[in-house]
């Protein structure tokens, strides 16, 4: 089997590249390990997942009796402050799922979301020139209906909590990154 | 030997009864398929950095979680598809049930008594009854008219024959050492002498793989593989069916199990007839039945640890390692009943 | 007997009809030995694609990888878009590795615009970038692990991928989909603790390794599946086409990180992993070693970070008092109204990225309007497809997952 790449074709760079390769130094050689000592591999194998059952490690939360509070920052949930909203639009304009729609409220252009489509890339948190939103850290949301996901604009200035079905949730966990167990779950509070 | 045997006491009907019904029987079965799943379910979440099953009765740990999946599949519409030969398609797995279950009743399970069907060469009818099986599962699979299930179907054939095989030589190789064919008095012989696992060790492996392979555990859970063959042989099913075929496996293993259990692990031992039959009945079963359990544990543990082999590796395994040790254990044998132990 | 439908090209064809010699059957239609297998749409994999296999008894002489169940006209639709909301479009079709998708996006808008992200910016993407590398590896090596039959492998894959994800939730605010890179620069700066985390994190990665070893890599079964299972040649994988990780198992040593820097990596000091035997034990091996270099990759970024800025001073000169205020308070970047619809000038760019999978090209032409006029978006996995083709013929059925898992492909990323 040959190698058929019109040489005349190539950029020189990309034939100078092929041939040369990397700086070898930069390259590291990863070589398989030998087939052979089947016993001790089987033996190391059924420890390692023993090691597992006698010590547990669990990475899982408790899922809905206890549930994660994500930490500051994370992006939610938000509503809007029709007070502080200028009207600019610019919401709209920018949001990349065209989840937000504009409503009329005393002559201004106030937005309000279809949480069906919305994305949470905060685009329109992070456009908004008078940080009109304000963002919370809400998320496990549960509608059942889809007419439920579009807000109106009464809705929409609410917090999330104060309208939003909510799967009933036991106590809220921060996650805490563990050098040995991987993830813990500290109480929140 | 105090065999109790057809008719000699008033209360053989009533211990027959038990026998199939309560303990080693259909009772015992439905309660201990229902544990060893839960505990390999419940196992792998350990492994793997979760916790298994929990939502249904939490209180125990979620131990009835494989209920409320039988009551769902009970529940499930049944769909018997247009093209299946309908016959052999409902036929088929329960057949294999059936004969799956059979054994027990020719297993002696408890010091002084003998099961409800007694005669010599018990062990013998055991293995005959018990290489029926793959026969079923061919017919599911040819009878499911769906390629993954013929597949996986033929698979199941490859893999059983070259499996029973080193099975049945691994366990009549003991039956050299003790020098019969009937459980009861090869219990007695390990009674006397070493439990046969340190007797014929070679034996003991070769079975135990071996009944890895035809109960369908990791790493040979080969006809049924998921990625590949959807659900092997048993595709087509739905419903309560698809429940008993998922069923089989573990039904199966717990039979084998007990028949290594007696064969290698002396059975009832330590304990011995004391004349009492209740006592003898219920603390002899217990004891079994608490090997075999730890030989299942050691099972359902290796799915998480080993993937599936490959068909052509699996087979080429049965019929060159597993096949030259079952010879070893022959050999063994052989040394040791004319040797060592005349 | 028709060879090959899809190609015309005679060097392919070759191949394709000496893989058939392989195994040489007499019948060749669909019958008395020949069976074909539809697996798929739906299967335990990733994401959909179906898998036409024709068997002869257990070994495949014929193999089509049917794409396209899960396209998403990405090309199209940004067309139709302003520039900055193509971000959050190029990360949908690789859930795994979002972060080189918008950075090898950016990366072209930025280079239409004639703008440059600060050096701390840089560094922040790289560190991201080589986080989601992490998970994406995990995934790739979860998903090889499920189709082997090796349940414990793919939950431990997908759980020690969730340290990365939270280790790039506490920097971004999202879990997977983090539209995090802009054109000139990044969102967010850094929380105050999340060296130290990153820290606890790659140790716990690095401790886990060692159980992978013991318990994946090294299990006689793993390897009795995977070991000389679906050889790809060097020359076949360069003329192939073949990107990433699966390219340099064949023992072609080609990263675009190395090839042509993008971000911080001229600046760091890492090898590129690179196996001689292009069996899928290597491929599996070659994702273990680059999860290694990755870590050594975030721990010499965050050592190295330089203070400043994380937004180009072009954009920031934008900001209203309210946005500067916020910037210098909590380093979070709003960005001015001019973003939401960017004109880059007239022209074309191009860049690549070396995401988890393999090389991904961007390229983007410019009509001076607010909506791109062309973006020609090639994903690793859509050139990675092919293997299948040539792969799998000749091995046997079951081999079919194991070839699957371990070319790491993934539907959405090639249907884009």
């Amino acid at each position: 089997m040959s190698l058929r790449i019109v040489e005349e074709e190539m950029d020189p760079e990309i034939k100078e590249l092929i041939e040369k390769g990397f700086d070898k130094t930069k390259v590291l050689k990863v070589s398989l390990p030998k087939p052979g000592a089947v016993v001790q591999r089987n033996v190391d194998a059924l420890l390692t997942g023993f090691k597992y059952v006698v010590k547990p490690m669990r990475l899982t939360i408790d899922y809905p009796y206890k549930a994660v509070e994500y930490p500051e920052g994370y992006r939610g949930m938000f509503r809007v402050d029709d007070n502080k909203c200028v009207g600019c639009s610019l919401c709209d304009v920018v949001c990349p799922a065209d989840a937000i729609r504009l409503v009329l409220k005393d002559k201004k252009k106030v937005p309000v979301i279809n949480w069906g489509r919305c994305i949470f890339c905060y685009f329109c948190v992070d456009i908004c020139p008078v940080e009109a939103f304000e963002t919370t850290k809400y998320h496990d949301a549960v509608f059942t209906r889809f007419e439920d996901m579009l807000t109106t604009l009464e809705e929409f200035t609410k917090r999330p909590e104060d309208y939003v079905p909510m799967r009933k949730i036991g106590k809220r966990y921060k996650v805490v990154i563990d050098e040995y167990r991987g993830l813990r779950y500290e109480p929140v509070g | 030997m105090v065999y109790i045997g057809p008719l000699e006491i008033p209360g053989r009907l009533i211990y027959d009864f038990l026998h199939i019904f309560i303990l080693p029987g259909f009772g015992a079965i439905l309660v201990l398929v229902i544990l060893i799943i839960w505990a390999e379910r419940k196992i792998a979440g350990l492994v793997q950095l979760r916790y298994g099953p929990l939502h249904v009765s939490r209180r125990i740990g979620g131990a009835l979680q494989l209920v409320a999946d039988l009551i769902r599949y009970s529940l499930q519409e049944f769909i018997v598809p247009e093209n299946v030969d309908k016959i052999a398609y409902l036929m088929a797995p329960a057949l294999a049930l059936l004969f799956a279950v059979i054994p027990i009743a020719f297993m002696p399970t408890a010091p002084g008594i003998a099961p409800p069907i007694y005669v010599e060469p018990n062990l013998l009818l055991i293995l005959a009854v018990i290489s029926l099986a793959p026969i079923f599962v061919i017919v599911t699979g040819v009878a499911s008219d769906n390629k993954f299930a013929f597949i996986g179907s033929l698979r199941e054939a490859f893999l059983m024959i070259s499996y029973e095989i080193p099975f049945i030589i691994s366990i009549l190789s003991t039956a050299f050492i003790y020098g019969t064919l009937d459980l009861y008095k090869i219990v007695e012989a390990q009674s006397k002498a070493f439990l046969g696992v340190l007797l014929n060790p070679f034996a003991a492996l070769v079975a135990y793989i071996a009944i890895l392979r035809i109960t369908g555990r990791f790493p040979f859970e080969i006809s049924e593989a998921e990625s590949e063959l959807v659900m092997g042989p048993y595709t087509e099913y739905s419903g309560l069916m698809y429940g008993v075929a998922m069923g089989i496996g573990y039904i199966k293993l717990y039979v084998y199990t007990l028949l290594f259990s007696i064969v290698f692990l002396g059975g009832w031992l330590p304990i011995s007839s004391t004349g009492n039959i209740v006592f003898d009945y219920i603390l002899g079963n217990i004891i079994l039945l608490i090997k075999a359990s730890i030989l299942m544990l050691i099972a359902v543990f290796l799915r998480s640890v080993y993937p599936r082999y490959r068909i052509d590796q699996a087979v080429r395994l049965g019929w060159s390692l597993i096949l030259i040790l079952s010879g070893a254990a022959v050999a063994w044998s052989l040394i040791i009943r004319l040797i060592i132990w005349r | 007997m028709e060879v090959d439908r899809g190609s015309s090209n005679d060097f392919l064809s070759n191949l394709s009809q000496e893989l058939f010699m392989i195994r040489e059957t007499g019948v060749r239609e669909e019958g008395e030995r020949l069976i074909e297998l539809q697996i798929g749409p739906a299967h335990p994999g990733s994401g959909h694609m179906r898998i036409l296999a024709w068997v002869d008894g257990d070994i495949v002489v014929r193999c089509d990888p049917d794409i396209g169940f899960v396209h998403r006209t990405i090309e199209k639709l940004s067309e139709n878009r302003a520039y900055i909301k193509t971000i959050p479009l190029v990360e949908r079709p690789s859930l795994l590795d979002t972060t080189p998708m918008t950075i090898g996006y950016v990366n072209a808008v930025e280079k239409l615009m004639g703008i440059e992200a600060p050096p701390r910016a840089k560094y922040l993407r790289t560190i991201l970038a080589e986080i989601t590398r992490i998970a994406s590896h995990f995934y790739g090596i979860g998903i090889l692990a499920i189709f082997l039959g090796h349940s414990t492998g793919f939950m431990w894959a997908f759980g020690d991928r969730e340290v990365m994800i939270e280790l790039a939730t506490m920097l971004t605010g999202a879990r997977i989909t983090y539209a995090y890179v802009i054109p000139g620069g990044v969102r967010r700066d850094m929380p105050q603790n999340f060296p130290d985390q990153v820290e606890k994190g790659l140790r716990y990665i690095e401790r886990r390794l060692k159980d992978w070893e013991k318990l994946f890599l090294n299990n006689p079964v793993v390897e009795r599946r995977l070991r000389d299972i679906g050889v790809l040649k060097p020359v076949m994988a360069r003329r192939l086409g073949i990107t990433g990780p699966n390219l340099r198992a064949s023992g072609v040593d080609y990263d675009v990180r190395m090839a042509e820097p993008y971000e911080a990596y001229d600046e760091i000091d890492f090898m590129i992993p690179v196996a001689e035997e292009g069996d899928a034990y290597a491929r599996g091996l070659v994702r273990f070693k680059e999860i290694e270099q990755s870590i050594s990759i975030i721990r010499q970024a965050i050592k190295k970070i330089p203070d400043g800025d994380i937004i180009s001073p072009q954009i920031s000169r934008l900001f209203n008092p309210l946005m500067k205020k916020i910037y210098a308070e909590t380093r979070r970047v709003k960005f001015p109204s001019l973003l939401a619809t960017l004109k880059p000038p007239k022209g074309e760019a191009m860049a690549r990225v070396e995401a988890g999978r393999g090389e991904a090209l961007f390229h983007i032409i410019s009509d001076g309007s607010t909506n791109p006029y062309r973006f020609r978006f090639v994903t690793p996995s859509f050139r990675n497809v092919i293997l299948f083709k040539y792969l799998i013929p000749g091995h046997r059925l079951a081999d079919i997952p194991a070839i699957y898992g371990s070319i790491d492909y993934f539907p959405p990323e090639a249907d884009r």
